[in-house]
């Protein structure tokens, strides 16, 4: 029953996790034009940030938050969007602890669990994509 | 015959990157100081629907060299800077006698609404 942990720490936290999961691919907060030169990396997508609010009068009087992200996998070779999204699974799908790092703005959750949605490939940048929701339990 | 113009300068390497939130950095570090021929300086506008982009354009000649062989290679990797701004090179034409270098470079002026 605390104030909501600040969205930023949650990006902070998302970029870092993820990072040190599939280092050394490496991972943004956006498509970028890095595109054109690395055969493999990630990008992520913050979304359903919503912490709910048990009493209309008190501000503060407030439950756990489950916001969603979607990890996006961009592989050249079809073979390595698996490889990678395995990793992220095996280590993020039940997952409970620290998300990010401690030092800059990382917090406990209670449980993170992993959606492996589809698989595509984009003809116009001849990429392979892997899509995987993750919704995170963020105790107050 | 007409004048050659001889000026001053830098050679920088990117290094593209990410910052601690995911967001894509490019890191710009000086490689060399050099002097190049300079022609060509011209600033241009492309009207489009809505924006006037301006963009500038020159052409640098530098001698052919190890190094400016490894700009003709891979130019998306360098920039130059010039009369104090960054100029990403746009094509590089080698001479067929192996001699100089020709870095046509170009910048983007700020984009206005038309």
């Amino acid at each position: 029953m605390t104030a909501q942990t600040n969205i930023v720490n949650y990006g902070k936290a998302i970029q870092y996790q993820l990072n040190s999961i599939v280092t050394p691919v490496p991972v943004y907060a956006a498509f970028n034009r890095n595109f054109a030169t690395q055969p493999k990396f990630i990008t992520w997508m913050l979304r359903n940030v919503h912490q709910d609010v048990y009493t209309g009068v008190y501000q503060s009087v407030k439950g756990i938050d489950r916001p969603v992200f979607q990890i996006s996998i961009f592989t050249q070779v079809i073979e390595d969007g698996f490889t990678i999204s395995n990793q992220v699974l095996q280590s993020l799908h039940g997952y409970s602890g620290m998300l990010g790092n401690p030092a800059d703005g990382g917090f406990y959750i209670s449980k993170a669990d992993c959606q492996w949605l589809y698989n595509s490939y984009d003809n116009e940048n001849k990429l392979a994509e892997i899509f995987i929701d993750c919704t995170i339990d963020i105790p107050t | 015959m007409g004048i050659a113009r001889f000026e001053n300068i830098r050679v920088n390497q990117l290094t593209f990157g990410a910052s601690s939130f995911g967001e894509q950095s490019t890191t710009i570090t000086k490689w060399f100081d050099t002097r190049a021929r300079v022609a060509s300086v011209a600033n241009s506008v492309r009207i489009s629907e809505k924006y006037r982009v301006y963009a500038d354009i020159v052409e640098f000649t530098l001698n052919y060299t190890p190094n400016t062989k490894t700009i003709v290679d891979s130019q998306n990797l360098y920039s130059i800077a010039y009369r104090s701004a960054n100029w990403r090179i746009d094509s590089v034409r080698e001479s067929n006698d192996r001699m100089t270098v020709k870095l046509l470079c170009v910048r983007n002026d700020p984009v206005v609404a038309v």
